[in-house]
């Protein structure tokens, strides 16, 4: 499985890739891209199985990237790791096709837990 | 006058901080860091208006950054002793106050988010608006493995 990973931080994309390794889930590809258009752009160019995304970036934030890549007819499985965790963030995550929303700051069981299912 | 933050507790900070550290990071109260003196991070409503600000010492920045990515303690001591601080370190504990900004969000506060990092003096419209008369909510943390440093969130 390929694995984008979408963040605005470099030490936030390199703990979610060690928590990824520590969960067990660490023999899946990782790609990374540093905000939602060059998320986007890698959507295209690396075809990946998974997104894992930030919400608040700049340039494109995560749920316009998720936006675009759902009128653009990509319905790649999608989730955001992000500090939005209100209940309203979570719904318009899942209305806009988001398959999972994982808190900030978040825990290898977390992972195992919510990623157990999507990565197998 | 009601504020439009909540004001952050010892346990939710310290919950956040120990998820990202685990256990051993110690709270403790502290005198204010005076909002020209630090590093400030801007947290913004959903018109962008500044609602509240965390200032963090060069300490705690060097400290709390350095032990995300596992730099040298030594490094991070230096850091702290010079304030020459890597944009590792830097970055790092950007995200250290990404994550902080949930401590200061609830069911009856605005919705917030982190605009930006200025570095300490930087942002002089920020620094009067926050040097008056705010709630300010003070902490020194030790990071474990690490050294120590302060931090205040001024509240609007």
């Amino acid at each position: 499985m390929k694995i984008l990973v979408v963040d605005d931080s470099v030490a936030m994309r390199l703990m979610i890739i060690k928590t990824l390794r520590q969960a067990g889930f660490g023999g899946n590809d990782v790609v990374q891209a540093a905000d939602g258009v060059l998320g986007l752009q890698a959507a295209n160019d690396e075809n990946p199985d998974l997104i894992l995304c930030d919400w608040n970036m700049p340039n494109m934030t995560g749920i316009e990237m998720l936006k675009a890549l759902r009128e653009a007819g990509n319905e790649v499985t999608f989730g955001f790791i992000t500090t939005e965790a209100a209940p309203q963030m979570r719904k318009l995550a899942k209305d806009n096709g988001a398959k999972f929303l994982i808190s900030k700051p978040f825990t290898v069981k977390m992972f195992e837990e919510v990623l157990g299912s999507v990565i197998g | 006058m009601s504020l439009k933050c909540a004001e952050p507790s010892e346990k939710s900070i310290q919950e956040m901080l120990e998820s990202l550290y685990g256990e051993g990071v110690v709270l403790s109260d502290s005198g204010p860091v005076e909002v020209a003196a630090g590093f400030v991070y801007n947290y913004i409503d959903d018109e962008d208006n500044s609602v509240a600000v965390l200032v963090a010492d060069p300490s705690l920045v060097a400290n709390a950054g350095s032990a995300m990515m596992m730099v040298p303690a030594g490094a991070a001591a230096e850091a702290a002793e010079t304030g020459e601080l890597s944009s590792m370190m830097l970055d790092c504990y950007y995200e250290v106050a990404n994550i902080l900004s949930r401590a200061i969000m609830d069911d009856n506060s605005v919705h917030l988010r982190l605009e930006k990092m200025y570095t300490p003096g930087e942002n002089a419209d920020l620094i009067e608006r926050y040097s008056g008369d705010c709630k300010q909510v003070s902490y020194n943390v030790q990071v474990p493995e690490y050294g120590d440093g302060n931090m205040t969130f001024i509240l609007t």
